[in-house]
């Protein structure tokens, strides 16, 4: 294109532009949808961050509540324990949201000049942050509790109640239902099963009380369908945050 | 009616912006001051022909009108129009899968760039070394492209550039070391690297 054909066009366009915008009556945006837009983003950062935190603070509640204190009874050694019980469900929420935040924070007006591993950092820190002051006032934002009464999550979790349930022939954990004599107590397990638990020869550790309504976790053998030999027994909320 | 009332072209882009506002048809004014770079600048990235520049620039500015309400007075407006120009031009390369192919260099504005050399007798040679830089700029990847444009031709500094990528600043440095390091790699495996020893 040569500098005459240049100068025409451009000449040309400026006229075409204007036409355009009369001829299809184009008007600017109002500004109060630029508003919207730009505040749309920072709610969906904050509800972004604030399902992180909830995910974090059950992913670490579910960790921590874990059975550390009895996991050699049960069979398992630290690792394979540990990568059997981390709430990956959780851990795949939790950093789905980290994200969710992240984008949502660069869509903002000035969200694009930080550095992106500054602002990672800062949104994880300050998920952390919110997670520490939950625990120390000991505020209650598991989730986990509250999703369990929906059976399509149990199909995604493996929870510690998944450990205790009769189908490990060596676990059992339950709500006691019946004390009938010193020797025996009646346990109903998480899939609603009865057993007769034998306690002759376990150990008993303290804090267990062999009574009506209390939940305990049982180490031992499984005699047939309905009869359990217990060899130890634990209470269930034997954890700092057990709840 | 005389479209361009002389006192306006001297006012900031801020101003005209609120003109603009007020009268579309000093909407104009915007269109007069950056018409030429934002050509120059679609036809670069996208290597386009005159007809597809045209059309892509109607759409930027049509697009900068419709968003003219959104414009933040702490961003230059350059930066802002050339982020709306650069997202145009890039939607425009994907949808018509316009892979860059070289068809005409911008030499005029190429040779303003260089050091001009008063030896006549190396004019084709400057010619030929232009062509080259030319088809080197080409060469890399549109990620690096794009920020070589920007800041060798275009020449904005590095805040503009990270305000028209919407990247961090840290980030358009290291496209442009990594553009350099990409276009040396290329010098160095071209047989007629001579050509560039001359000049750089």
């Amino acid at each position: 294109m040569n500098l005459t054909q240049k100068k025409k066009f451009m000449q040309d366009i400026s006229e075409k532009i204007i036409k355009e915008i009369e001829e299809k009556n184009i008007k600017p945006t109002p500004k109060a949808v630029f508003n919207l837009i730009g505040f749309s983003f920072w709610v969906i950062f904050v509800l972004s961050v604030a399902i992180g935190v909830c995910a974090a603070f059950t992913s670490i509640f579910m960790i921590v509540d874990s059975d550390w204190d009895v996991y050699p009874a049960m069979g398992y050694n630290f690792w394979t324990y540990l990568f059997t019980s981390l709430p990956y469900l959780w851990l795949v929420v939790f950093l789905g949201f980290l994200m969710a935040s992240f984008l949502a924070y660069r869509a903002t007006k000035n969200g694009y000049k930080k550095p992106t591993t500054l602002v990672l950092a800062a949104i994880s820190v300050g998920i952390f942050s919110l997670v520490g002051i939950f625990f120390a006032i000991g505020a209650n934002i598991n989730l986990h509790g509250y999703m369990m009464n929906f059976p399509i999550y149990d199909r995604f979790i493996f929870s510690r109640e998944d450990m205790w349930r009769g189908e490990r022939p060596s676990c059992l954990g339950g709500i006691i239902t019946n004390v009938p004599n010193n020797i025996d107590f009646i346990l109903k397990d998480f899939d609603g099963h009865l057993w007769v638990v034998n306690t002759e020869q376990a150990k008993i550790y303290p804090l267990v009380v062999i009574k009506q309504n209390n939940r305990v976790r049982i180490v031992g053998e499984r005699e047939d369908n309905n009869k359990f030999m217990a060899r130890e027994i634990w209470p269930w909320e034997m954890r700092p945050f057990g709840r | 009616m005389e479209l361009f009332d002389k006192k306006n072209v001297d006012l900031s882009d801020a101003e005209l912006v609120e003109l603009a506002l007020k009268d579309k048809q000093n909407y104009r004014y915007l269109i007069e001051r950056y018409k030429d770079k934002l050509a120059r600048y679609i036809s670069r990235i996208s290597n386009s022909g005159k007809e597809e520049t045209e059309d892509v620039l109607q759409n930027v500015y049509l697009k900068t009108y419709k968003n003219l309400n959104s414009f933040d007075k702490t961003l230059k407006f350059s930066s802002w129009i050339y982020r709306i120009a650069h997202n145009e031009t890039v939607d425009h390369i994907k949808k018509w899968a316009n892979k860059p192919k070289l068809t005409s260099i911008d030499e005029e504005v190429f040779q303003n760039t260089l050091r001009s050399d008063p030896r006549i007798e190396e004019n084709l040679d400057k010619k030929l070394f232009v062509k080259k830089v030319g088809e080197l700029i080409n060469s890399l990847d549109d990620k690096y492209k794009e920020v070589m444009v920007l800041r060798y031709i275009e020449e904005k500094d590095y805040d503009e550039i990270a305000d028209i990528l919407r990247k961090p600043t840290g980030t358009v440095s290291t496209l442009i070391n990594r553009a350099k390091k990409q276009l040396k790699g290329k010098i160095e495996s071209d047989p007629k690297k001579e050509i560039y020893a001359r000049y750089f």
